[in-house]
Order: structure tokens, then C-alpha cells, then sequence
């Protein structure tokens, strides 16, 4: 062999390649082997978990259809009982009882009136409460989220401290159930969490929230409160309650607002304005449109079009109209147009031949046809 | 009165059907749009409530195919909230009325014996 190295080499690889190639194929084929048995016991298991969800979905939906349409507590009970006569065991198992939340919860989602109370009913009659709180309890954040879903759909608001307890969460879809599921159980109280949430309120939520609030419910103190908070968000929140439910004592909280470091705020807080303005809000609006951005200062001639008039306003307008800002120009004529024909005739009298008015005045005449 | 529910949510169309049959009305119930079609053929129902959105053909497209067809029956329609165009567009095909859901069965009850009576 030593007469030939290379071949020694050659084929002493090769005997190692050999036994090595078969013990690489062996443990492919065991591992594709396992794969395939663990996706046939998978598929098998899943299928028979189908197949018996579906059965207790027809099992169910009579009890739901039945209960729905049920005139009392009493007649609930008794079409709980008469199920249960039947399937007084399926309901001590945890899988039944989760597709029956499920039913329910969905169930309720399409009804409203006493129908949808029949389902809260049945859902406190078979304590389902019980199994929601464990899912509120999960580490994974879907169980958690819906859980919370549940409990609020349900009117469960005996649990509304573990509930209000996650309105802080670091997670978006458990903290967003949770701020709407208290204010869903609670009303304009459960917006307490405002006073200490440090994330974002997104706008979805916002108008969520306005969506399940009731006007005689609500406290000016608490929105003064909101509007004085570091978090950006509740500031736009309580500004949209006041625009909305025209709070008109916050007015001069609002106009302090004009100044405020997001852009987002100052709008909100000249379409809260816009509610609930008084005879002080010009001068406010005066004093701050130097600073104001040019959106802004279009919505303030917009609104001083509305509510202006007064000698100082007509002169502040006449004065925009050597703004270099073609908009500025055009929206403050119009204002004063409105405001005052007469002082509109004069000043549109003394600029007709200027060029820079010529595509304006144009406008206007259009507009007035 | 024979009332045919076309819903392919299936506690939904039990639990619209127990009330109708409760109400005494005899009750047929299909959920997909080409069997209400069949139905609609078929059993001559006297009432039709058709939910908007179903497989095969869709609400609007039943209410569209019974009223070309001249048939006189009433038809109520059942869709979720902030469908507004889809509202119209029903009406607009013939459509007698509407319920959105969320929804109580006892007002939809009450619609179909006002429905009845007209």
C-alpha cells in the first residue's frame, strides 16, 4: 500500500465516505420517517379535533338559538336545564366549554336587545367566567387579548380590577382590549386609566371610546385633568370630548392649548374652538397666528369667517392680505367678504388692477356666482 | 305563512327560525344564495329574509333575481352595521326592508308581521 499512497488515500476516504453516506441517508430517512409520522398524527388529531368542534357546534347552536329567543331569566334556566339533561357531562370538560364561549361571544356580536342579555345570562349561569379567567391569566398575548374581549362582551364587569389592570400593558392588543373593554363595562369612569397611561392612545381607539360613551356621563374636572397630562394622546382625546360635547367651560384650557409643542393638539384644539368659541376666542386666535402653522392659520381665518367681525378683526384680515401666501390671501378676503360686504367693497375696490389679486378676485366672483 | 331564511351563519339562522317558528310561521332555511334560489323556485315562499353576505349568490342578488322575475313577495334584508351602500343598493333592487345587526329577533319579528299585513 505504501507503494501507492494515493491510492491508499483514495480509497481509504472512500471507505470512510461509504459508511458515512450510509449513516447520513439513515438519519434522513429517520428524521424524514419521524416528520411524516408526526404530520400524519398532527393531521389525525387535528382532524378529530375538527370533526368534534363541529359536533359541539351543532350541539351548541341549539342552546344558543334556544336561549336567544327565551322571554326571561327563568325560561333561560329552563332551556339550560333541558341541555343539560342530555349533556350534563360535555360541559365539564375545558374544550366544550371554550367553543361554547366562542359561540357565545360571536353570537352576541350580531344581537342586541334582550336577546343579547339571554347570552350574558347563560354565560353567568354556566360560570364561563371561570375558564376566561384562565385564558386572562396566558402568557400568549392572543388568549389574553380575546380573554379580555370576552369578559367585556359579557358584561362581566365583577372583574373589571384584573381587567384594568392590563390597561397599561406594554402590549398593544391587550392594552387596547383592556381600555376598551373598561370603558365598554363602566362607561365615562373606566376612562380613569387616562390619568396614568404613558402609551399612545391611537385614534382608532379614541373614537372607540366616544362610540360607548353616554353625554350626561361626563366630567369636566376629569377632561381639564387630561388636557394638562404629558401623554400627547389623552391631550387629544379630551379635546375631541370637548369638541364633541361642546364643553364650554374648558374654553380658555383649550385656547392655552393654541401654543402647544404637537401639531396635532393645536388642530384639535382650534376644532374644539371651532365648538365652542365665545367672544374672547378671537382675540386668542389673533394673538396666535404669527406663530401658528399655515394649516392652522387657515383653519383660524375659516373660523374667524364664521365668528369675526369686529373692527380689530377686519383690520388683522385687510392686513394678511399682503401675505405672500396666495391661500392666506384669498381666505382672508373671503373672510372678510363675509364678515363685512361693505369693508370687502372698498379694500376689493383698491386692489382690482394689482396682479397678485387677479386669479383671487376671480375666484370670489365665481364663488358669489 | 311560509318564510324562507337564506343565512349561512348557522346559530344565527336557528335562532331566526325558532322565532318564526314561534311565531307560528312554517319556516324553510338555506345557507347559501344558489339553494334560496332553488327554494325560492321551488316552495313559493311567502316571505324571504336574506342575509347579504353569502356563498354561491349573494342577498343582493337574490333580492335583484325575485324581483326581476316579477315575484311580488316581500323580501327583508339582513346586513351588518355601516353597510350603508349596500343598504341602498338593496333597496334600490326591490327590497321591502332592512334590518342591520346587530339586531333583536322580537323586532324582526314585529317587521315581518307588519309585512305580512301589508
Amino acid at each position: 500500500m505504501m507503494k501507492f499512497p494515493l491510492l491508499h488515500a483514495i480509497l481509504g476516504k472512500a471507505v470512510i465516505s461509504y459508511t458515512w453516506l450510509l449513516c447520513t441517508a439513515l438519519f434522513f430517512t429517520a428524521v424524514v420517517t419521524g416528520l411524516l409520522l408526526f404530520a400524519l398524527f398532527y393531521l389525525h388529531r387535528n382532524g378529530r379535533r375538527q370533526q368534534r368542534k363541529a359536533q359541539l357546534l351543532r350541539l351548541f347552536s341549539d342552546l344558543v338559538a334556544e336561549t336567544v329567543i327565551c322571554e326571561s331569566a327563568e325560561e333561560v334556566e329552563q332551556a339550560l336545564q333541558q341541555f343539560l339533561v342530555t349533556n350534563s357531562n360535555l360541559l365539564n370538560e375545558p374544550f366544550p366549554r371554550r367553543v361554547l364561549i366562542k359561540e357565545i361571544v360571536k353570537t352576541k356580536g350580531d344581537l342586541n336587545g334582550s336577546s343579547a342579555e339571554n347570552l350574558c345570562t347563560l354565560f353567568d349561569k354556566l360560570e364561563l367566567d371561570k375558564d376566561t379567567l384562565v385564558r386572562l391569566q396566558s402568557k400568549e398575548w392572543h388568549r389574553k387579548a380575546s380573554a379580555i374581549q370576552h369578559l367585556a362582551e359579557m358584561k362581566q364587569a365583577k372583574h373589571l380590577v384584573k381587567i384594568y389592570r392590563e390597561t397599561n400593558h406594554a402590549n398593544d392588543f391587550i392594552r387596547t382590549e383592556a381600555q376598551i373593554a373598561v370603558v365598554k363595562l363602566t362607561g365615562f369612569q373606566g376612562l380613569r386609566f387616562l390619568n396614568v397611561v404613558h402609551r399612545p392612545v391611537s385614534q382608532w381607539q379614541q373614537l372607540s371610546f366616544i362610540s360607548q360613551l353616554q353625554e350626561s356621563e361626563l366630567e369636566e374636572d376629569k377632561i381639564k385633568l387630561w388636557l394638562s397630562l404629558k401623554n400627547d394622546s389623552v391631550v387629544e382625546f379630551a379635546l375631541r370630548l370637548i369638541t364633541i360635547y361642546k364643553c364650554h367651560g374648558l374654553h380658555d384650557e383649550v385656547t392655552a392649548l393654541l401654543q402647544h409643542s404637537s401639531a396635532a393638539i393645536r388642530l384639535q384644539a382650534l376644532q374644539a374652538l371651532k365648538e365652542i368659541g365665545n367672544e374672547s376666542t378671537s382675540d386668542f386666535l389673533l394673538q396666535n397666528f404669527p406663530a401658528a402653522s399655515r394649516e392652522e392659520q387657515l383653519i383660524t381665518l375659516d373660523m374667524l369667517r364664521e365668528t369675526g367681525g369686529s373692527n380689530k378683526e377686519m383690520q388683522f384680515l385687510t392686513t394678511l392680505l399682503k401675505s405672500d401666501d396666495e391661500a392666506i390671501r384669498f381666505r382672508a378676503l373671503q373672510a372678510m367678504q363675509k364678515l363685512s360686504p361693505a369693508w370687502s367693497a372698498v379694500v376689493i375696490r383698491r386692489m382690482r388692477d394689482h396682479p397678485d389679486f387677479t386669479y383671487i378676485l376671480s375666484l370670489l366672483e365665481k364663488q358669489a356666482v | 305563512m311560509k318564510i324562507l331564511i337564506a343565512e349561512d351563519e348557522p346559530i344565527m339562522q336557528k335562532t331566526i327560525a325558532l322565532r318564526l317558528k314561534k311565531d307560528g310561521h312554517d319556516v324553510i332555511a338555506t345557507d347559501n344564495g344558489r339553494e334560496a334560489l332553488d327554494l325560492i323556485a321551488t316552495q313559493s315562499p311567502d316571505l324571504i329574509i336574506t342575509d347579504i353576505m353569502m356563498p354561491y349568490a349573494s342577498g343582493l342578488e337574490i333580492v335583484g333575481s325575485v324581483k326581476q322575475s316579477q315575484n311580488q313577495v316581500p323580501i327583508i334584508v339582513l346586513s351588518a352595521m355601516g353597510q350603508e351602500n349596500v343598504v341602498l343598493e338593496a333597496f334600490n333592487l326591490g327590497a321591502d326592508d332592512f334590518i342591520a345587526k346587530p339586531f333583536s329577533p322580537a323586532e324582526l319579528s314585529m317587521r315581518v308581521k307588519r309585512l305580512m299585513a301589508r
